[in-house]
């Protein structure tokens, strides 16, 4: 095992990873970890630790992890995939976007997503496909910014 | 082949084994470690450490030796930037510095510090056209907001002017003001702090440059809002009125050794020989 997760078990966020150290020093103990991420004295009884085999830093880790029943689990992957990647206003074309996750779709409701600087919501417990117009030519990136999610993100392109 | 030759020292100051060969190369073995000596350099040592160990951290860790280490004497640390930010835009009128250290090192670890710093800095902005500008006509409040300082603002003057203009002398109440406000984190939003300027007319109006000084403040994040307020006091239909407040340049002053970006280092941790 190569790093350690430090995280609060009130709301299994993510608080510190830290790495093993190679030679003369071991996995770093629950109290240096709790000294890494500044954690007060009181609050270290909310406190516990889970190992993973990967080393990585804190950031890496709050991307790519949660934590369930004790354990760094990965994200569940959410598929963007789009009906087209070129959109005609003059078509009336519209933008259908499905989403498909690798886990249970319940309870995911009002997942975020943005496209361009435009942020909105999709309830992917009950949704299948989401339809969008976009009335501006341009180009669009569509991502998922809900950090419950690992994703893709997806470009289309709207002409005249 | 060489001879070699085994001595024991033991005596009331010191106890060594030593094993030197015909060349004069050398290995010494007392209580503070194990060293050699090469015929080349009789004097260097050349030590043999009882413990390393490296590897990366992220700013502010706290790196621990004491699980499977006992270390017996506190290490020599050595840190290099392994994955680091070196300059940030927003902070380009400010000098910045790296700053990589080991503190508080002991036979149980030691803390690692791994940040950019922001030195004390000034930024002049001259504002674009048009201006940041309120303006208030006859039973109207407005308020615009300057552009926001960054987060370690100390200090903030603003040059503007102020212009008030009524029909009828006392018919009419101009009010300019300019107001700083500060930066709440924990709320995402602005705290009023105090008036730095406040003028008002119940006749003539005004047309009046001004310089307004913040003076000392807690390292934040700042704005000026330049409020106007025109009320009607008594008249009829005719009765008009107008107040402006206008911002067209500032200067913020900025903390120094303010952390603005951290980063990861290698470090490595040699037992000290004594």
């Amino acid at each position: 095992m190569s790093s350690k997760i430090l995280y609060d078990t009130r709301n299994n966020k993510i608080l510190k990873c830290q790495r093993k150290p190679f030679g003369s020093a071991g996995m770093p103990s629950f109290k240096a970890v709790c000294r890494s991420a500044k954690v007060m004295e009181d609050e270290k009884q909310y406190m516990d630790t889970c190992v993973i085999k990967e080393r990585m830093s804190t950031k890496e880790a709050k991307e790519k992890f949660i934590i369930k029943e004790g354990e760094a689990v990965n994200k569940p992957k959410l598929d963007i995939n789009l009906n087209k990647n070129n959109l005609y206003i003059s078509n009336d074309d519209k933008l259908k976007i499905k989403i498909n996750i690798n886990v249970e779709k319940q309870n995911y409701n009002n997942v975020r997503f943005k496209i361009n600087d435009y942020e909105f919501t999709i309830n992917i417990e009950d949704t299948e496909e989401e339809i969008i117009k976009i009335k501006d030519t341009g180009k669009y990136t569509l991502e998922c910014v809900d950090k419950r999610f690992i994703s893709n993100s997806k470009e289309v392109f709207v002409y005249e | 082949m060489s001879d070699y030759y085994l001595n024991i020292k033991s005596t009331d100051t010191e106890e060594k084994i030593l094993l030197e060969d015909d060349e004069n190369n050398k290995t010494v073995w007392d209580s503070t470690g194990l060293e050699f000596f090469t015929s080349e350099f009789p004097d260097t040592p050349i030590w043999y450490n009882k413990r390393v160990a490296y590897g990366v951290a992220e700013h502010g860790e706290y790196v621990d030796l004491s699980a499977e280490g006992n270390w017996e004497r506190p290490p020599n640390i050595h840190l290099s930037i392994s994955n680091f930010p070196v300059f940030k835009e927003s902070y380009e009128w400010n000098g910045q510095n790296i700053e990589v250290n080991a503190n508080n090192i002991t036979t149980d670890g030691f803390d690692v510090i791994a940040r950019l710093n922001a030195l004390t800095g000034q930024r002049s902005r001259d504002y674009d056209t048009p201006y940041p500008q309120s303006v208030a006509n006859l039973g109207e409040e407005d308020v615009v907001q300057c552009p926001e300082t960054n987060t370690n603002c100390t200090r903030v003057t603003l040059s503007g002017n102020a212009y008030a203009w009524q029909s009828y002398s006392d018919a009419v109440k101009n009010e300019a003001t300019v107001e700083l406000y500060k930066y709440n984190f924990n709320d995402d939003s602005w705290d009023y702090q105090e008036d730095l300027y406040y003028k008002y007319s119940n006749s003539g109006g005004f047309d009046e440059d001004f310089n307004v000084d913040s003076g000392q403040l807690t390292p934040g994040k700042y704005t000026l809002v330049l409020r106007s307020k025109t009320t009607i006091l008594w008249g009829d239909s005719s009765t008009e009125g107008t107040t402006k407040v206008t911002g067209y340049s500032s200067e913020e002053y900025y903390d120094s050794e303010t952390e603005i970006a951290t980063g990861q280092v290698n470090w490595i941790a040699v037992e000290n020989a004594e």
